[in-house]
């Protein structure tokens, strides 16, 4: 299990990978990150950012580099809060709470 | 949140092709149950909804593939997200008692691309899954690309088979084909006439729309067929058609079943170098998130197709080719689709071995010595020549005789 650190821990999460996912990083079905602590919410968006940018090695398998408005998952990958989907969650908008556990599902390929 | 039952009855059957689902406000999604999905109407569901939904439409499509009572079933399993639900749903659509009507025995085929994979484990996971599966045989087969590659360089497979096949849609196209061919012809070796296979709606609109941009359109109508028969003693049944990719993630999730990654023997590339399925996934997906009725949009566009009958006179043959627009029953020994008329006749003036028109057009990517296709390749499209032939007399003769009975009552009226 692979671990983030953040300068100051405030909030800890767990995210998991399947359906291939774990390939883009390092093999690791879970991960638990320490969040920075700041004063403006950390949401999905900014979760996907930091990931993208600290562990995957080809990034555009992950992350929908095609979006400019917003900072989102590939089409293809879905994404759980709580075992609940993102899309009744307000997506990348929703702003991570202490202990979310987050799950991100690739459907592409395979079968 | 979660769907009334009228809702639900009618969600299996309406897609809402054009619009985007309303965004969720932030006083709405305070309130969501958790372990619920967005469906494809914009409704949440949660995994009891689910289930009922999967169970009816499941059934439904299995009723297409005309199982008779008691008949045994292939079912084929790759560990990725389709199949193990496709395993799931057949062990809850077969009654308990025997003599219950849509009773079937199943047995499974795990074909192991990379040969890494370890069989007793494999079978040990299905049978210890939450509800114990049925099947009777877990059959387990190294995948013929292993064939290809010296043993020792068998840990490197995809460097090998990029090497020999160097385009990655060609080489994506040949692992497809391979690995087809495979489960056919072990269906045939072991008397399966049925076989179940995990291809989701997505996977198939991406499919069809990959095959008519590298023109395959003539076998469009087979590929999204409930069952497919164009193998003739083998059927290839898709009862997960209906289902999107989203819905079957979620059903793998929330029933806690354990899926296995096979690493794919194509070499990584970014999605804009990559292969045309992978460039047309990107475009239908990207689709799909923001209107969720595209892929059956797809799906129901290309069921209006018909594959062109089957040229049955002389005067046909003897057409320009490109009036030629009928199919033959000779399928491409490369990638198992029909090789339609025109391409036939023109392989046959030419003296060029008989393949789809994709396939040739992918032969040129192959290695200079890969090109060279092995002559067993084209054994059963010798066989459906020879058998296109017999059929070509008989139609012939058919069409002389009728001119004969035309000639005889035109006699015999102006006798009258």
């Amino acid at each position: 299990e692979q671990k983030l650190e953040a300068s100051t821990n405030t909030m800890s999460l767990k995210i998991h990978f399947q359906g291939g996912l774990e390939l883009l990083f390092n093999n690791e079905t879970q991960i638990s990150l320490d969040m920075p602590s700041s004063p403006s919410p950390f949401t999905l968006s900014d979760l996907i950012s930091l990931l993208s940018t600290k562990c995957t090695k080809q990034k555009e398998l992950f992350l929908d580099t095609a979006q400019k408005e917003k900072t989102t998952v590939r089409p293809g990958v879905l994404v759980l809060v709580n075992d609940t989907d993102w899309d009744l969650l307000g997506a990348e908008e929703y702003e991570i709470q202490q202990s979310d556990d987050i799950v991100f599902i690739s459907t592409l390929h395979g079968g | 949140h979660t769907m009334t039952q009228q809702q639900h009855d009618s969600c299996g059957c309406k897609d809402d092709g054009d619009q985007a689902p309303p965004q969720i406000q932030k006083k709405e999604y305070e309130n969501v149950e958790k372990g619920t999905f967005r469906g494809r109407h914009g409704e949440a569901l949660n995994l009891s909804d689910l289930l009922k939904y999967t169970n009816k439409v499941f059934k439904k499509t299995l009723s297409k593939c005309e199982l008779e009572h008691g008949e045994k079933v292939l079912v084929c399993y790759s560990g990725g997200l389709s199949s193990t639900a496709l395993l799931h749903m057949v062990h809850s659509a077969i009654p308990l008692e025997k003599r219950r009507r849509g009773y079937f025995t199943w047995d499974v085929l795990f074909i192991d691309v990379n040969g890494n994979m370890n069989k007793d484990e494999l079978e040990q996971n299905l049978r210890e899954q939450p509800r114990g599966y049925g099947f009777e045989k877990f059959f387990y087969e190294k995948s013929v690309l292993l064939d290809l590659v010296k043993e020792e360089e068998s840990d490197n497979l995809k460097q090998v088979l990029s090497h020999k096949i160097k385009e990655p849609s060609a080489l994506e196209d040949f692992v497809r084909g391979s690995i087809e061919k495979q489960i056919i012809r072990f269906a045939k070796s072991h008397e399966f006439r049925k076989v179940l296979v995990g291809s989701s709606a997505n996977r198939l609109a991406i499919r069809v729309l990959g095959d008519v941009s590298k023109g395959r359109g003539t076998s469009i109508p087979l590929m999204i067929s409930d069952c497919d028969q164009r193998h003739k003693s083998v059927d290839i049944c898709r009862p997960l058609k209906q289902f999107l990719n989203k819905e079957l993630a979620f059903f793998v999730y929330l029933n806690k079943l354990q899926i296995v990654h096979q690493d794919e023997p194509v070499t990584m590339k970014p999605v804009k170098t990559h292969s045309i399925d992978r460039l047309i996934e990107t475009f239908i997906e990207g689709l799909q998130r923001e209107f969720p009725g595209t892929v059956h949009t797809i799906l129901r566009t290309c069921e209006k197709l018909k594959s062109p009958q089957p040229v049955v006179s002389k005067d046909q043959l003897e057409q320009n080719a490109s009036d030629l627009s009928g199919k033959t029953q000779i399928l491409c020994p490369l990638c198992n689709n029909l090789v339609s008329r025109s391409e036939l006749k023109h392989s046959v003036e030419n003296d060029e071995k008989i393949l789809c028109y994709g396939c040739k057009r992918n032969l040129q990517y192959y290695a200079e010595e890969e090109r060279n296709l092995s002559e067993d390749l084209f054994e059963e499209v010798r066989a459906e020549r020879t058998a296109l032939s017999r059929s070509e007399m008989r139609d012939m003769l058919k069409d002389v005789l009728l001119d004969s009975a035309n000639e005889d009552s035109c006699q015999s009226g102006d006798e009258k």
